[in-house]
């Protein structure tokens, strides 16, 4: 059975991963912040539709040495439907759209998951597959392949209910495909949530992201992440 | 970029919306607010170890739950809200249901659903605090009591997939079927 020991393990790891990448002197440093708005809404027959606004705003940004404080800045908005299905008793299926704001112009995305949640004693464990398809008027379509494992352990008791406290962490891998070359990000993020009804909840926490990892100019994102949650 | 925004938001908000069933809470609780009544009853069957207490709440009800292992069994003790011991459970393999028992919860599901995968079971007792007392602590009694076994399954019927708890007794009949309602994941899955 799946432990506290076996958490903690997985958070350890996960961090020292983390930490080895992002520790590298000549990389691109970027600092900013996350807010972002989800909303579900459960409809007939097990379908379900998520909306979620994301706005990202940079404060910082530079290699370590020159590290720069420049104003901040809305970098990019971003607006994603996912219309879902319950897939057996624990899977889920979908497809979605996401169109973004940046620099701009907009950039087009068709999203294609399967989710599964299982309940383990005291948390719950979720994989998230996807795949995408981006097009954007100013580059090549990009083809991604994503794999995302996030844990959610209560704070108080064997479940989540309302008023009380969790912990999340996610980490996720992107495998992207553009213009015949092949790149890899990592995502790591760690959060506190509070479940503050059945229906709304919110968490805050950060969100580390090392992208195009397998090129020279890595980047390393580390965004204060802040969403709030409702459920219909 | 915002009107289309809040056209979209406009969109959503506007269908149709069908509430989730209300699911209970449960919540950690320090021992000294627990009961005295089921203090006593744990601290005679089992003094000396480390015993986590539960609130389960609902609409209708309120109970206490004592949480703890012995001699690698899980063990999970109800009581009322003021400490009146109501049932206790062992988590057991299916293999240590006896057979003739086994056998009829097996055809039973085989009847009710197409496909099944068994999640959890419990070896649910019920009787007296004598005859609890004795079963947690020699694993034996003189007493009467009864027992039940409480099985978590993952099965497929008419219906589709889900996630059902079943109450069978100790003739190996069907006493109660109730879906398990998942929690929102949305959290965790975006």
């Amino acid at each position: 059975m799946f432990s506290n020991r076996n958490f903690y393990s997985i958070v350890y790891i996960i961090v020292f991963i983390f930490l080895s990448i992002a520790g590298h002197t000549q990389h691109i440093y970027r600092l900013g912040w996350l807010p972002q708005i989800n909303t579900s809404i459960s409809l007939k027959n097990d379908w379900k539709l998520t909306t979620e606004l994301e706005n990202r705003i940079m404060v910082m940004e530079g290699p370590q040495s020159h590290f720069t404080n420049n104003r901040s800045r809305l970098e990019r908005t971003d607006l994603e439907s996912v219309l879902t299905k319950k897939i057996g008793a624990r899977g889920t299926a979908g497809a979605g759209y996401l169109v973004r704001f940046e620099d701009g112009f907009f950039i087009h995305r068709f999203i294609q998951q399967y989710s599964l949640v299982q309940s383990l004693s005291g948390m719950r464990l979720a994989h998230r597959f996807r795949t995408d398809q981006t097009l954007d008027q100013n580059e090549s379509p990009s083809y991604r392949g994503r794999y995302r494992i996030g844990i959610e352990k209560a704070l108080n008791g064997q479940s989540i209910d309302p008023r009380e406290w969790y912990l999340k962490i996610t980490n996720e891998y992107l495998g992207i495909w553009q213009s015949d070359d092949f790149n890899l990000d990592i995502r790591g993020l760690a959060v506190a949530g509070y479940m503050i009804s059945d229906k709304f909840q919110c968490e805050i926490g950060i969100d580390y992201r090392a992208e195009e990892l397998l090129s020279t100019d890595k980047e390393h994102l580390f965004l204060l992440s802040m969403t709030w949650y409702s459920n219909f | 970029m915002y009107k289309l925004i809040i056209i979209w938001m406009g969109i959503v908000c506007s269908l149709p919306v069908y509430s989730q069933h209300k699911v209970e809470r449960e919540y950690h609780i320090h021992s000294s607010a627990a009961p005295q009544m089921a203090r006593d009853f744990i601290e005679r069957c089992y003094p000396v170890q480390k015993i986590k207490w539960y609130v389960e709440e609902s609409h209708q009800s309120r109970s206490i739950e004592a949480k703890f292992k012995k001699g690698g069994k899980s063990y999970s003790i109800e009581f009322d809200s003021i400490g009146n011991l109501q049932d206790a459970e062992v988590l057991v393999s299916f293999a240590a249901i006896p057979d003739s028992v086994r056998k009829l919860i097996e055809s039973k599901l085989h009847d009710e659903y197409r496909k099944y995968k068994i999640m959890k079971v419990q070896r649910q007792w019920k009787g007296s605090v004598d005859a609890i007392q004795a079963l947690i602590t020699e694993e034996k009694t003189t007493h009467p009591f009864e027992t039940n076994y409480e099985i978590v399954i993952r099965g497929v019927n008419k219906k589709g997939a889900a996630l059902y708890e079943l109450l069978f007794n100790q003739e190996g009949t069907l006493v109660r079927t109730s879906p398990i309602v998942q929690k929102n994941a949305s959290h965790l899955i975006y």
